[in-house]
């Protein structure tokens, strides 16, 4: 029975069809996939939100296309809420530090698009700006609390490329004025600590650190110089996934292809998957720019921000491949190789067995 | 015809006699390929059964609206079960063959040729006349039809593009605005930041999207001078190129911000922001066309001017130098 079937003339051309087709399919489907899923953090505010104090709610966005107010007395709708127990002069010079604290962190923008001055409400403790936001998207800093855990992390962990106090060096860039959210990106992503630092792009791997150490570093590393963009707590409850996607089109496609599988780009760079990234490490990518990603500001509002990170943690990562399988959503290559060797190959197999002669 | 007595001659008058086999009934190719072909007819049904409920079951699949890949599936186990016992009946339960027809000579007759010849070289003596006017007339009038017949085609081809091509809807003054018909303010973006814009207005529009679709990049320096002759094209670092792809026309909108390099998607030109856009790897032949850029009183960035050259691939009318009367 064995030898009948070893002689038989159609096992070379099957063992063929198999063998390489089930080769080639598993090692494309799983190119496009990341090596490992990374963690899915809680909000922020459920980690913070015992250490800043209540914010207040603020008078309307103003609407767009308005110019950014630039003078110093008219921040767009947002109390500065001094802690309570203070006596009258230092609380009145704790809205002055506040105010100043605002004007120093935030750049001209226009409403709602991640720069604390026009965004809908902030709230401020002790001369610092805690968080800012609006009902799309709330930007907290880590707790101050965090700060000396953060620079023993740093020191041991981080100081060897960007120097003590994070100044840079040869090695590795200056980490003065990044923002508590570039930096909680690049560690819970797990491209920091680099591989190999001087690289043309740090590599995502899985994360040395926890998602709470990454806090500790962000927030040390914020007190030497805070900026924006914090880390982001996006509500993508009523995000609108028409607008995402046709903003994710439109802007994110390019680079990161239609499915959110990524690409290479030029001179040995590459977009990476989107298929494990976390609401919160989206908002963080769109806000910051990390690496040769461009930076969106003003021209992306908090909600639209919302919208695009709801498609892609809501389309983009649960597709619906009505096909059955979505091949990696790699595109035509994959399809196109599926197509030729198991369609046109099987159809050669059948061939052969149709006109064969006995 | 034939005689079932043995090998006969037949003749019948009209052909050259042949000698014809006899069948036999226990002759080899009457014979199935089978070996067993009880069994294989068995198989075969059960194959049919397959097909029969694949093509059932797409049926059901497409009525209740079951997913693609059931269909799919479905239709696939359907029409491979029934074609495989189609094919396999044939194959193995048919007799395999071959049979071979002896066949007459082909060749005609004496008589045959002899009159074949003669009305080849008598053909002047038969009665049927030659019209000339009408087979005139009719090799005028088809001639006319095939000209006529062709004016749907050419029509159908459309308006000649004119001057489209060459102008886009950029003019002096024209503010920029965003996809959601924002206009752009000076402090709208961070350095590093890449937004598509397009002329006020015309955002949602076919030819806004399709030919007006412009990139704005703002770089680091706020001084920067993309070629001479272009001092003041680009404010405050914010520079703004054709999104075409001067390849084939592709949206160029993978921008690398570190690199400062603009990408096309489709097939990998690569267009240097700071230089003007030249194309440094790739089959784009020439430089994205720049869209000079103005700040207005109230912080909008406007165009100066439309752009100086035509946008998007080339054709074989253009011209690849700017035109004389560009930006200032």
């Amino acid at each position: 029975m064995l030898r009948r079937l070893l002689k038989n003339r159609y096992l070379l051309p099957t063992a063929i069809l198999v063998v390489v087709g089930l080769g080639g399919f598993v090692g494309l489907t799983t190119a496009g996939a990341q090596t490992h899923p990374s963690t899915a953090t809680t909000a922020v505010p459920t980690l913070y939100t015992s250490a800043t104090t209540t914010t207040a709610t603020a008078a309307p966005s103003a609407s767009t296309g308005k110019p950014p107010s630039t003078t110093a007395g008219a921040s767009h709708g947002g109390a500065l809420v001094t802690p309570p127990g203070t006596t009258r002069t230092t609380a009145r010079t704790h809205a002055t530090a506040c105010r100043k604290e605002l004007e120093r962190i935030s750049y001209t923008s226009p409403p709602n698009s991640g720069s604390p001055k026009t965004s809908s409400h902030h709230s401020c403790v002790n001369g610092r700006i805690r968080t800012y936001g609006n009902t799309n998207i709330l930007y907290a800093s880590p707790p101050t609390s965090f700060e000396q855990a953060g620079e023993q992390l740093f020191q041991q962990v981080c100081a060897s490329c960007h120097e003590s106090d994070a100044q840079g060096g040869p090695l590795a860039p200056s980490l003065k004025g990044v923002g508590s959210g570039t930096v909680d990106f690049w560690v819970t992503t797990g491209r920091m600590p680099a591989a190999t630092p001087l690289s043309v792009q740090a590599q995502t791997k899985p994360p040395k650190l926890s998602d709470r150490q990454a806090a500790e570093i962000a927030a040390w590393v914020t007190s030497l110089t805070p900026a924006p963009p914090f880390i982001p707590a996006v509500n993508t409850k009523s995000a609108n996934l028409a607008v995402g996607a046709s903003l994710f089109a439109l802007n994110c496609a390019a680079c990161h292809t239609i499915t959110g599988a990524g690409d290479e780009l030029a001179f040995g760079t590459n977009a990476p998957s989107l298929h494990t990234a976390t609401a919160t490490q989206v908002a963080e990518a769109i806000r910051s720019g990390p690496g040769n990603m461009p930076r969106f500001t003003g021209n992306l509002t908090d909600r639209q921000v919302a919208d695009v990170v709801a498609y892609v943690t809501e389309k983009i990562q649960h597709p619906t491949n009505s096909g059955g399988f979505g091949l990696g959503g790699i595109g035509p290559v994959t399809e196109g190789f599926v197509g030729l060797l198991f369609g046109v190959g099987g159809l050669m197999l059948v061939c052969f067995w149709i006109g064969d002669r006995s | 015809m034939s005689d079932h007595d043995g090998d006969v001659a037949v003749d019948d008058g009209t052909r050259t006699p042949v000698a014809l086999p006899v069948a036999r009934f226990d002759d080899p190719h009457l014979q199935p390929l089978a070996r067993h072909p009880a069994r294989t007819e068995r198989l075969i049904a059960l194959t049919m059964l397959a097909g029969i409920g694949g093509v059932v079951w797409f049926g059901v699949a497409y009525v209740q609206n079951y997913s693609s890949w059931v269909l799919g599936v479905s239709l696939a186990v359907g029409l491979l079960g029934l074609g495989f016992g189609l094919t396999a009946w044939g194959k193995y339960l048919m007799p395999q063959g071959p049979f071979v027809e002896e066949r007459h000579t082909l060749s005609s007759t004496e008589e045959e040729r002899t009159a074949m010849a003669a009305a080849v070289t008598e053909r002047t003596q038969v009665v049927v006349k030659r019209r000339g006017v009408l087979g005139g007339l009719l090799a005028a009038g088809m001639g006319l039809f095939g000209i006529v017949a062709i004016f749907p085609l050419l029509r159908s081809l459309g308006p000649a593009p004119g001057n489209l091509l060459e102008e886009t809807d950029w003019k002096k003054g024209t503010r920029l605005v965003t996809i959601t018909g924002r206009p752009v303010h000076r402090d709208a973006m961070q350095p590093g930041g890449i937004v598509t814009v397009y002329p006020l207005g015309l955002e949602k529009t076919d030819s806004g999207q399709a030919t007006d679709q412009t990139v704005l990049i703002r770089v680091q320096d706020t001084d920067l001078v993309t070629m001479k002759g272009r001092e003041d094209w680009a404010p405050d670092g914010y520079v703004a190129y054709s999104k075409m792809c001067t390849h084939l026309g592709c949206p160029v909108g993978l921008y690398e911000q570190e690199l400062e390099l603009l990408v096309c998607p489709c097939h990998q030109s690569m267009f240097n922001v700071r230089d003007g856009a030249v194309p440094q790897f790739g089959p784009a032949p020439r430089p994205l066309p720049q869209l000079p850029l103005k700040i207005d009183a109230q912080g909008y960035l406007v165009a100066r001017d439309g752009y100086n050259q035509a946008v998007g691939p080339g054709y074989w009318s253009r011209t690849s130098t700017p035109r004389q009367n560009g930006a200032q």
